[in-house]
C-alpha cells in the first residue's frame, strides 16, 4: 500500500481507537491527527477535498494538542457532566470539522477513482462510506444538544447507537483508505509488472 | 436536479435541522435554569435548648460551586453541614443543610421575655472557599436556655420529650432530649419547687404525606387555653390542626380531668397551594395549659414539612423567580 494512505489509515485508527491506561491517553489524537495530515499531503493526485480535510485534520491537531499536554480530558458522553456553553460549543464544533476531515478523504478517494479508469466499484463505495459517516454524523450532531434537556435514561441508548454507528463508519473509512491505497499501488507498478496484473489485482479488490 | 444539486440540498436540510436542534435545546435550557442559586422560604421554629434546623438549597445542575456549610452571624455553635451528596433534578439539585442545637451551648444570659431570636440572612460557605450572605426565609430561634437553666435539669423540656420528625419519606420517632414534644412550665415558681407536670408525654408521630399527632396523658385536672405557632397566619387553610380528648374534639377554653388522653393531629395541606407548595416549614405547635392554682404550663408538637420537589413545582418555582428577576 502507497505510504501516504497507510499514514491516513493509520492515523483514523489511532483517532478512532481510545486506548487509556488509567488517565493516560497510550494512542493520543493528536499523533493520529498529524498521520492523516501528513498522509494526505502525500497523496498524489491532490484535489480540493483532500485540501479541505487536511485543513480539517489540522484543526483538530490544534483542539486536541490541550490534551496530549494533560489538559482536560475528551468528553465522556455515557457519564454526562455538567459543561458550560464554550465545552458544548467546543464538542458541536469539533464533530463538524471531523466530519469535513472524513468528507476530505472519502470524496477526495471518490473524486480521484472517478477520473480513473476501471474505478467505479472504489468510487462507489467511497459514496457509500461518506453517507454512512455524514449519517451518523448528523443524527449525533442533531442528538447532543437533548443531552440538555431529555432525561438521561433516554438519551442513553440513542447516544450508544450513535457512537455505535459512528465508530462502524470510521471502520468504513480505513477499509475505504486502504482499497484506495493498494490501488495506487497497483497503478505504480503498472509499468514494471504490466497492465495485465493490474487488472487482476483490481479485479480482485 | 442533477447529484450536486441533490447533495446540496441534503446537506442544507441537515445542517438546518442541526441549527435548529442546538438553537431549540439551549433555548429550553436556559428557560429552566434558576437565575440564582439561593435557600428556599423557610418557616423554621427552634429553640435554643436542643432541637434542629434543616435547610434547604436550590442551585443549578450546571452550578460547579456547591455548598459545604452555613453558620448564622451571633450563633456561631448553631453550625449546619451539608447532610447528603444532594438530590438531582432535571437542571436542578437540592442540597439538605442540618444543624443539630446542641442544648448546652445555649446562652443562658438571654431570656425568654425578649422574644425569640429571628434569622432572616444566613452566611453560605462554598467549595470553592467563597462564602456569601443569602436571604433564608425566616427562623424563630425561642431563647428556652435560660429557662431550662432556671429549673436546673429538673426535666421539664427534656424529661420525656421525643423528636417527632419528617424526612420526607419515612417516619421516625426518636426518644431523646432534643427538645421536639416537649412538657415545660412557663409559671414563676418553676425554680422553687420539682416539676411536677399535670401530664406524660404519651406518644407522637409523623407520617409522609404531611399529618403527625401528639399525645399527652392528663394527671391532674387542667384548662387547655391556647395553642400558639407563629406560622398558623402563614399557613392559613393550607395547615389543618384539631385537638381532641379522649376522641371528643375540643374547643379553646378546655377543661381536661385526670386520665383523659389529650392529642394534637395536624396534617399539611400545601400540595393545593402554589404560593407555598416550595416552602419548608417547622411548626412549634404550643399548646398552654392553666392548673386550678393558676400555674401555667405548656405542651410543644413539632410538626415539618419539606416540600416533595416535582419535577413541576420546581419548574413553576424557576419561573416565578424568573419574572421576578425579569
Amino acid at each position: 500500500m502507497r505510504p501516504a494512505y497507510s499514514r491516513i489509515a493509520w492515523g483514523l485508527a489511532l483517532e478512532l481507537i481510545d486506548f487509556r491506561i488509567q488517565s493516560f491517553d497510550v494512542l493520543p489524537d493528536a499523533l493520529g491527527y498529524l498521520l492523516i495530515m501528513i498522509g494526505l499531503a502525500g497523496v498524489q493526485p491532490r484535489n480540493g477535498r483532500f485540501v479541505a480535510g487536511w485543513i480539517a485534520a489540522c484543526a483538530l491537531l490544534i483542539e486536541s494538542l490541550p490534551r496530549l499536554a494533560g489538559g482536560p480530558p475528551i468528553i465522556n458522553l455515557l457519564q454526562p457532566q455538567p459543561l458550560d456553553s464554550s465545552q458544548w460549543l467546543m464538542m458541536g464544533g469539533t464533530a463538524i470539522v471531523e466530519t469535513i476531515m472524513l468528507y476530505g478523504i472519502c470524496v477526495g478517494i471518490r473524486g480521484q477513482a472517478l477520473s480513473e479508469k476501471g474505478q467505479a466499484g472504489l468510487a462507489h463505495s467511497a459514496l457509500r462510506t461518506w453517507q454512512a459517516v455524514f449519517g451518523f454524523g448528523t443524527a449525533m450532531l442533531i442528538a447532543l444538544p437533548f443531552m440538555l434537556n431529555a432525561d438521561r435514561s433516554t438519551t442513553t441508548p440513542w447516544l450508544v447507537l450513535l457512537s455505535l454507528g459512528a465508530f462502524i463508519a470510521g471502520l468504513s473509512v480505513i477499509v475505504l483508505v486502504r482499497k484506495a491505497g493498494k490501488r495506487r499501488a497497483a497503478d505504480e507498478d503498472e509499468g514494471e509488472e504490466g497492465a495485465d496484473l493490474t487488472t487482476e489485482r483490481v479485479t480482485e479488490e | 436536479m442533477n447529484a450536486r444539486m441533490k447533495a446540496g440540498i441534503v446537506y442544507a436540510v441537515a445542517a438546518a435541522v442541526i441549527i435548529a436542534s442546538w438553537i431549540g435545546n439551549a433555548a429550553v435550557y436556559r428557560h429552566n435554569q434558576l437565575p440564582e442559586a439561593g435557600f428556599l422560604q423557610h418557616y423554621i421554629e427552634a429553640t435554643d435548648n436542643g432541637g434542629h434546623i434543616e435547610l434547604l438549597y436550590l442551585a443549578n445542575r450546571s452550578d460547579p460551586r456547591r455548598i459545604v456549610g452555613v453558620t448564622i452571624e451571633g450563633l456561631p455553635w448553631v453550625k449546619f453541614q451539608a447532610s447528603s451528596g444532594g438530590n438531582e433534578m432535571r437542571y436542578q439539585r437540592v442540597e439538605e443543610l442540618m444543624a443539630i442545637i446542641d442544648p448546652r451551648q445555649g446562652q443562658p444570659g438571654e431570656a425568654e421575655e425578649d422574644g425569640p431570636l429571628v434569622i432572616r440572612e444566613v452566611t453560605a460557605h462554598y467549595s470553592d472557599g467563597t462564602s456569601e450572605r443569602k436571604n433564608v426565609g425566616e427562623i424563630r430561634l425561642y431563647r428556652e436556655a435560660a429557662r431550662a437553666e432556671s429549673e436546673d435539669g429538673e426535666g421539664a423540656a427534656g424529661a420525656e420529650n421525643a423528636v417527632v420528625s419528617k424526612d420526607g419519606n419515612t417516619d421516625r420517632i426518636e426518644d431523646g432530649n432534643t427538645g421536639a414534644d416537649t412538657g415545660g412550665n412557663t409559671g414563676t415558681s418553676a425554680g422553687t419547687e420539682a416539676v411536677d407536670r399535670p401530664f406524660s408525654f404519651g406518644s407522637g408521630g409523623s407520617s409522609s404525606d404531611g399529618a403527625g399527632h401528639g399525645t399527652i396523658a392528663i394527671q391532674r385536672p387542667i384548662t387547655w387555653t391556647d395553642v400558639y405557632s407563629a406560622w398558623l397566619p402563614v399557613l392559613g387553610d393550607a395547615f389543618e390542626w384539631q385537638v381532641s380528648a379522649d376522641s371528643e374534639q375540643l374547643e379553646l377554653p378546655a377543661d381536661l380531668d385526670a386520665h383523659q388522653s389529650l392529642t394534637l393531629k395536624y396534617q399539611f395541606r400545601l400540595d393545593d397551594h402554589p404560593a407555598h407548595d416550595m416552602d419548608v416549614f417547622q411548626l412549634i405547635m404550643r399548646m398552654s395549659f392553666r392548673e386550678r392554682n393558676d400555674q401555667i404550663w405548656d405542651y410543644s408538637v413539632y410538626a415539618a414539612y419539606k416540600p416533595r420537589m416535582t419535577e413541576a413545582q420546581v419548574r413553576a418555582y424557576v419561573q416565578g423567580k424568573r419574572r421576578e428577576r425579569a
